[in-house]
């Protein structure tokens, strides 16, 4: 008798402390609710009869902007980095992502935690900060509308873009096989977006740039996200193809922020960016062995393969509206009407993360980076990674001469003093002079 | 000429050789601080009609330009109009204006001196056909029945068919100005004892049994004596206003500041030059000879719409002037009256678009490429002179001047844009039939309301088409003596909303003081002067045809205030 109760004491005790220990291997979800939809999203009980297929794109890009400026829209930038680092977590480099903002909030004189920016609370200084890694590319008043289409179309002033590196303020070589993915953050309202206090961009401006971007086949599939008030009127004006666009708020209505922090003195992120990252950072905890609760900075193959079951829809659309109490008057509003795919059929990695070959790639350098620390410990230095070679954007550059005969000119029409015009001017007069005689 | 008129000619001439050849730009900004040329410029100059405008637009044609930062090039003049480049000067402007004088830009004195040369000369051109244009509207106007009726008021000869008098109360309140009859002012006729009157009651007692009517007239007659000494004579104002074309202020700030409107000018002016030309003169020995003006007519008015899409309105004056609805004007000294108009107007439309259409298809043998590059050209460069349109997606817009279309687009979405570029830009044209159906008889008041109805609504307003308007209305000096006081303040006030239009620019957007909303109100009060003139001066020209048509019908019953009619017209014996 004693010894059967012992053996059940010790298999109880053996059972508790193996589900505590993977209760600690484990985080807490930040919000329970998404337990349920990560599990059907995840593992669903029935196989999906149309799994999501990625598209055949080779590269990805990404231009995050946030335009506000002033401390009391600190919320903003959370918006930006939140977004920022689940591209980077997708394996899209710094290389391949425009950051834009406006004003510099982890500076600001009034932040009590310089330097750094948390989406969930300060947490005494602790918690999740946002500017790991950061790399800012336009910041304060560069960051303008002008700027915002010459880095969509490529127009990059003299100096821009020239070197590799930190701040290269300019974008690789876009193509017809290139998934932008551009995100809007800040106050906006009826058909514009407010570039820091004094400059709108107008939802025709978006169309305009889209349809450039088109006509010089500079992407295969655009993402178009506006986390503003009014937002999805951002893309009223968008007439082409393969552009999914994606708004927090409808017409006549606000997005709104989500919980202001007491330490930092703010709202520290709002709705629609908070239930995007966090519904995702959930998916990965859920499904990630890892036991850290820090979310990595870089390329993290948990959070691709949430990636790469999430489809568009559900992650930008159906999860905010549902499980992230935007508020009553707040709904999210999306259309894919001139894509090829419906949104639903998009795979979130098609934008958020970076192509296979380009992490295999990035694995590739950290496996190298990490045998290299290795070999330096033992005072042994290995070879250094060679770096990508990386297309840049065509450049006007003052120095460079337009040699008319190295390159091919398309010279139509007439000068002043060719024969042809000049006899057909004096045509034109002698009919004139004999016409004033007859009439 | 008289000493007096010669003296006021030389002095202009003297003044206006100054200013041409003065570096006035250098004189002003030291004079009243830097910022204060822009401030100017902004509000007598159209941007696009300088000649800035046009090195910008040579600037191009020399340079190659790529638009995508690939490896096409746009060169020759479909560099001048690739996308985003926001030139509207026309492809011929550029190359006789622009290109032809390419040599003579390594001097910059000489082309300096050309520049003023060519301009003055274009001055001189303009003065003189305002000078003949007001010339022939006078004799066409004193040949016509307005005029003999006007004689007979004036003389009101008792012996004659009195159906031809203009009532007292209906005369123009300021024709003394120009020698016409006036309208005696009530307090004076009050005041004042006729001599019937003053003769008795048995006269009374007469009067009382011709009729009252009779005793109208004797007063009449009496006060005609009463009238002042008229301040100019109908056939010295065109004099005037041609001095006054070529030596006004404003005409010479805009030539030293760069603008190209004074050639433009002169295009037009020379169209409605030939447009007014009489069929034939006389030689010495006194022979009709023939003279042939359609196809000048048709020709400068062609150049000057090619080059700014406004002047088209010129067209109905010069079509009226060419014999269009001559049929419904019927005329008692017809015969005289007749001979010396042409009746060709036909000739004239048939010609003016024919020149037109050469003319663009000259310029678009200089850009090339096929029909849809040159209809894009002919997009740009026509379209923002009637309508106010941004060029390309750069959000880019004309910026301040006199007008309120820079401050009403700035601050308009873009989806409201449409609808109100068709509204603003609409509304000139929208007035052009009514006025015609109503002032047929009258081409050169068309002509000065036209001008002035374009002077407000186009996209950039300045005070330089103004001046032009305002001096095609002072060629109808019948017109003038019938407007009222109202449109005199508004003259003297113009200045005002100029000079602090000029004032409230530098503080903008050169100390910062300052913003747009100050503009604004002075553009808007520049505005409603300019709008009262006008219509005061339609308002004035109606007035005077009614009077003419009531006096041609014999109609002439006007009401008193207090509702009682009075019938002026006097009985005949």
């Amino acid at each position: 008798m004693h010894s059967s109760i012992s053996l059940i004491v010790a298999l109880l005790s053996l059972f508790i402390a193996g589900a505590q220990g993977q209760s600690k291997k484990r985080a807490p979800l930040i919000n329970r609710r998404h337990e349920s939809t990560i599990r059907n999203i995840i593992q669903p009980r029935f196989t999906r009869d149309d799994p999501l297929i990625s598209g055949n794109h080779t590269s990805n890009v990404a231009v995050i902007v946030s335009s506000s400026r002033y401390w009391f829209n600190y919320r903003h930038v959370t918006n930006a980095l939140s977004i920022y680092q689940l591209l980077k977590r997708g394996g899209i480099s710094d290389e391949n992502i425009i950051l834009m903002l406006a004003d510099d909030i982890p500076c600001n004189m009034r932040n009590p935690f310089r330097g750094k920016i948390f989406s969930r609370g300060a947490n005494g200084g602790m918690g999740d900060d946002l500017m790991g890694g950061v790399e800012i590319d336009y910041s304060g008043t560069d960051v303008t509308v002008d700027a915002f289409l010459r880095v969509l179309l490529g127009r990059n002033l003299p100096g821009e873009g020239e070197t590799n590196g930190l701040h290269r303020r300019s974008l690789p070589k876009m193509d017809e096989n290139t998934n932008v993915m551009v995100l809007l953050t800040g106050h906006g309202g009826d058909n514009f977006f407010k570039f820091q206090d004094g400059e709108e961009l107008m939802s025709n401006d978006v169309a305009s740039v889209f349809s450039q971007m088109y006509a010089m086949k500079r992407y295969k599939e655009i993402l178009f996200i506006s986390d503003t008030c009014q937002a999805f009127t951002m893309a009223d004006e968008i007439k082409v193809p393969n552009v999914y666009s994606v708004g927090s708020s409808l017409k006549d209505q606000n997005s709104y922020a989500s919980h202001s922090d007491p330490q930092v003195g703010q709202s520290v992120i709002d709705r629609y960016s908070k239930v995007i990252k966090d519904f995702l950072d959930d998916a990965v905890t859920m499904t990630s062995t890892s036991t850290s609760d820090a979310m990595p900075s870089s390329l993290d193959s948990a959070t691709v393969a949430v990636m790469e079951r999430f489809n568009l829809h559900d992650a930008l659309v159906r999860i905010p509206m549902t499980l992230g109490e935007l508020g009553a008057n707040s709904k999210v509003g999306y259309t894919d009407s001139l894509c090829s795919r419906e949104m639903n059929k998009v795979p979130m990695s098609d934008f958020f993360a970076a192509p296979l070959e380009e992490r295999e790639r990035q694995a590739k350098q950290r496996q190298h980076a990490a045998s290299a620390s290795l070999w330096m410990n033992e005072s042994n230095v290995t070879s250094s990674v060679e770096e990508p070679v990386i297309e840049q954007e065509c450049v006007l550059q003052e120095a460079r001469t337009y040699d008319s005969q190295a390159k091919e000119e398309i010279r139509d029409g007439m000068s002043v003093f060719d024969l042809n015009f000049i006899a057909a001017t004096i045509g034109l007069g002698l009919l004139v002079k004999i016409l004033s005689r007859i009439f | 000429m008289n000493s007096s008129a010669k003296i006021i000619f030389a002095t202009s001439a003297m003044l206006r050789l100054l200013t041409s050849f003065a570096p006035t730009t250098d004189f002003l900004t030291q004079a009243f601080g830097a910022g204060i040329l822009p401030a100017i410029r902004a509000s007598i100059l159209d941007p696009v009609h300088t000649w800035d405008h046009l090195e910008e637009a040579c600037f191009l044609l020399q340079n190659k330009v790529s638009i995508w930062g690939d490896d096409e090039y746009r060169s020759g003049y479909r560099a001048i109009y690739a996308p985003g480049s926001r030139i509207v000067a026309p492809p011929l402007v550029v190359a006789f204006l622009g290109e032809l004088f390419a040599p003579l830009k390594s001097s910059d004195a000489l082309f300096w001196i050309l520049q003023r040369l060519l301009l003055l000369v274009a001055d001189i051109i303009g003065a003189y056909c305002i000078y003949q244009i007001g010339k022939r509207v006078y004799v066409m106007e004193n040949d016509s029945i307005e005029a003999e009726i006007e004689r007979d008021t004036k003389n009101c000869k008792m012996n004659l068919n009195l159906s031809s008098v203009v009532p007292e109360k209906i005369r123009p309140a300021r024709g003394w100005i120009f020698g016409l009859s006036n309208q005696v002012l009530d307090d004076f006729i009050a005041d004042e004892k006729s001599p019937a009157d003053a003769s008795g009651n048995a006269n009374g007692m007469e009067q009382q049994k011709n009729g009252k009517h009779l005793t109208k007239l004797d007063q009449s007659s009496s006060r005609q004596h009463l009238n002042r000494e008229p301040i100019l004579t109908l056939g010295q104002v065109p004099l005037l206003v041609s001095l006054l074309y070529f030596s006004n202020p404003v005409s010479m700030i805009a030539n030293s500041t760069g603008s190209l409107r004074s050639i433009w000018d002169a295009l037009a002016l020379t169209s409605l030059y030939y447009a007014t030309k009489p069929p034939s003169t006389n030689s010495k020995e006194g022979i009709p000879i023939k003279v042939e003006s359609a196809s000048s007519a048709a020709t400068y008015l062609a150049l000057a719409t090619y080059v700014d899409v406004g002047y088209a309105t010129l067209l109905v004056p010069i079509l009226l002037w060419r014999g269009m609805l001559r049929g419904y004007y019927q005329q008692k000294s017809s015969m005289k009256s007749q001979r010396g108009q042409n009746n060709d107007w036909k000739s004239v439309l048939t010609l003016y678009i024919c020149y037109l259409i050469g003319l663009h298809y000259l310029a678009s043998l200089l850009v090339g490429g096929d029909s849809n590059e040159y209809k894009s050209v002919m997009v740009q460069t026509m379209l923002p002179n009637v309508a106010f349109v941004d060029q390309d997606q750069s959000g880019s817009l004309p910026g301040p001047s006199m007008g309120l279309h820079w401050y009403f687009f700035v601050q308009m979405f873009d989806r409201f844009r449409p609808y109100f570029t068709v509204c603003v830009a609409g509304v000139p044209a929208m007035f052009v039939i009514p006025l015609t159906i109503r002032l047929h008889r009258y081409p050169s008041v068309l002509t000065a309301t036209f001008h002035l109805l374009w002077a407000m609504f186009r996209p950039t307003t300045t005070i330089h088409t103004l001046t032009l308007g305002l001096l095609l209305a002072m060629l109808n000096p019948r017109t003038i003596a019938r407007m009222r006081n109202a449109s005199l303040i508004s003259l003297f006030a113009i200045p005002v909303p100029v000079l602090l239009f000029i004032t409230f620019h530098r503080m903008w957007l050169v100390t910062g003081n300052g913003n747009p909303n100050y503009i604004f109100f002075q553009c808007f009060a520049y505005g409603l002067f300019v709008s009262v003139i006008t219509l005061d001066f339609v308002s004035a020209s109606v007035k005077r045809d009614k009077v003419l048509r009531m006096v041609e019908k014999g109609d002439t019953i006007v009401k008193k205030d207090d509702d009682e009619k009075v019938e002026e017209r006097p009985k005949s014996n």
